[in-house]
């Protein structure tokens, strides 16, 4: 049964992928991928992370269809090997599901042979392939519906016609070698298998601090931790608030800035803020890194932390309004929906390091949180069709309108860059460049195979 | 540790999978009859390749672990990490590359011919039935 599930697995990715660019196929394959797995994986597709794993992946297969992008495929490549490991072990951590992920991906079938020799060797006897069983199952059915087929030919003219009009002629050795690349694909997906010791050190790692787990260490040299701790916080927290009351100040001034003073200013902002943040949680992680954590008189210390949490915060803040200054007065570009994107990560691991801090967690708590927060902001980032979006803004909002970045993006935006080269009066050889640009997506859409349709094929007439 | 001991076969074998996989992937857009006389002199450099390659890949995984381990414990140890990052410079390449047709024959060619050297290298001895 499984073999015969994954021989219709292989021959339908050769049908979607052989010799086919990425369009409609990678949508089907997502499907056929997931279908296959949840059948052959049945219990696993029970619990709810694979589930929510599942639905990810499909959502991703769809995006690819409605606005082919890299960063759609990607996110589906990612998916899929996120979800392949949610199977191999759905309660390990993210990275561990990646990990496990790619190795049942790329080489499930090496580690089973090696096993089935030393299992073979064990038992010191070899099992045979059952040739007369595999006789039976294929063999036979194909024989009988052969005769059948001729017959049936010969009897209905109609029948006979439509026979004649099956064109199987892209089956070649290349095409059957490519099947047997897809064989070996869903044999692996459909027998996860796990990276030892990795997956199950994973597991046993909780995601609280154990008091026992730290060396006994004397009450004086808590208390003068706790001491340089409280002396280090106090001059940062001062020192950020002085940063945060110039930073106000500036904000004020923002307004009568030139686009290159405002662009240095939010860079140089933006890269200020990456190192400090970093060593704001390396700060926080040295001093609860221990005992340090369970010292009843720590609240201080916490209280301190808790307010640099908070201050940083507030950098994060500042500089979004800057960015988005920025972004109101010269568009919308990749780079500044980038550093948005950056701030909101941030501002995601600042709470976490809160949360690490407050509710006695671990470092593998951190870890965790913040690459499963940072995997469904990217998974939830491709969902949109941006080239559009940062067009359409752009057109509508933007102050000063840089219609060259906007030709230069990808065919996303095309239709929308005709319509508007259409009704506006522009520089002629930017209308001619739009129309080139509009010309050669058409054509490609026209040429387009039925596996590499995109959303866009059905729009056009 | 009995790995030293399949390391020639091994050598061999791989020489001969990855010739097969090497000449079955470029003649499987059409068979050029002129170009099989290159198929026997190929060995030697694909002999070559080979070698350093498990030599300076592989091998070293055996002589670096502890005299106590087993095949076995290295292969389920070393053998994960070794094929992702196998992989994943296979991928890289042929990505860069543009799929161009000789770099996606030679990564294909090398990784498979790689994961099932380890097999062999580590491949468990016979026990006879008495």
């Amino acid at each position: 049964m499984k073999k015969a599930i994954t021989l219709i697995g292989a021959i339908l990715f050769s049908t979607f992928f052989f010799k086919q660019n990425i369009g409609l196929n990678l949508l089907l394959f997502t499907l056929v991928a997931t279908a296959i797995m949840s059948i052959t994986n049945w219990k696993t597709f029970k619990n709810k992370t694979t589930i929510i794993k599942t639905v990810a992946y499909l959502v991703t297969g769809i995006t690819v269809f409605l606005y082919k992008s890299e960063l759609a495929i990607l996110a589906n490549i990612i998916a899929f090997f996120t979800l392949v490991g949610s199977i191999s072990e759905h309660k390990s951590s993210i990275y561990i599901k990646w990990i496990n992920g790619i190795y049942t991906t790329v080489v499930s079938f090496f580690a089973f042979y090696y096993d089935s020799l030393t299992v073979e060797v064990e038992n010191a006897k070899k099992e045979k392939i059952n040739y007369g069983y595999w006789f039976k199952i294929i063999g036979i059915p194909a024989i009988i519906i052969l005769i059948f087929v001729l017959l049936y030919r010969n009897a209905n003219p109609v029948f006979d016609e439509l026979i004649a009009e099956i064109d199987l002629s892209f089956i070649n050795f290349q095409w059957i070698l490519f099947t047997g690349l897809g064989f070996y694909l869903f044999h692996n997906i459909t027998n996860p298998i796990q990276i030892e010791p990795i997956t199950t050190n994973d597991l046993q790692q909780g995601n609280y601090l154990d008091k026992k787990a730290f060396q006994p260490i004397s009450i004086e040299s808590l208390k003068n931790e706790k001491q340089l701790g409280v002396v280090l916080m106090v001059l940062l927290n001062t020192l950020i608030l002085f940063f945060i009351a110039t930073d106000i100040v500036h904000l004020s001034k923002i307004h009568s800035m030139v686009a290159p003073q405002l662009s240095e200013q939010v860079h140089n902002g933006v890269n200020a803020l990456i190192i400090s943040n970093i060593l704001a949680i390396i700060i926080i992680l040295y001093f609860f890194r221990g005992s340090l954590n369970f010292f009843k008189r720590n609240k201080d210390l916490k209280n301190l932390t808790y307010v640099w949490i908070f201050l940083n915060l507030s950098v994060v803040i500042i500089t979004m309004i800057k960015n988005v200054e920025y972004i109101v007065s010269f568009g919308l570009t990749y780079k500044r929906i980038g550093v948005l994107f950056f701030l909101t990560a941030t501002s995601i691991s600042l709470i976490t390091t809160f949360l690490k801090v407050s509710k006695l967690k671990n470092l593998s708590y951190l870890f965790r949180k913040n690459i499963q927060i940072a995997f469904v902001l990217f998974i939830i980032s491709t969902t949109l069709n941006w080239d559009k979006l940062i067009t359409e803004y752009n057109f509508n909002y933007a102050e000063q309108l840089d219609i060259k970045y906007l030709i230069n993006l990808s065919n996303n935006n095309t239709f929308l860059l005709k319509e508007y080269a259409d009704i506006s009066e522009i520089d002629i050889r930017n209308k001619m460049k739009i129309n080139r640009k509009y010309v050669k997506y058409m054509n490609d859409l026209r040429d387009n195979s039925w596996q590499e349709k995109v959303y866009d094929n059905f729009k056009i007439k | 540790m009995n790995s030293s001991k399949n390391l020639g076969a091994t050598l061999c074998k791989a020489t001969l999978l990855a010739t097969t996989i090497f000449w079955i992937l470029v003649y499987s857009e059409g068979v050029n009859t002129n170009a099989f006389v290159f198929i026997f002199p190929s060995m030697f450099l694909i002999f070559i390749v080979c070698s350093i390659t498990i030599l300076v890949t592989i091998t070293p995984f055996f002589w670096l672990a502890k005299e106590d381990k087993t095949d076995k414990e290295i292969f389920k140890k070393y053998f994960p990490y070794y094929s992702i990052i196998a992989f994943a410079i296979a991928m890289y390449f042929i990505i860069s590359g543009n799929f161009d047709k000789f770099t996606c024959v030679f990564f294909t060619t090398a990784f498979f011919t790689l994961m099932q050297s380890w097999i062999w290298i580590c491949k468990p001895k016979p026990i006879k039935d008495k």
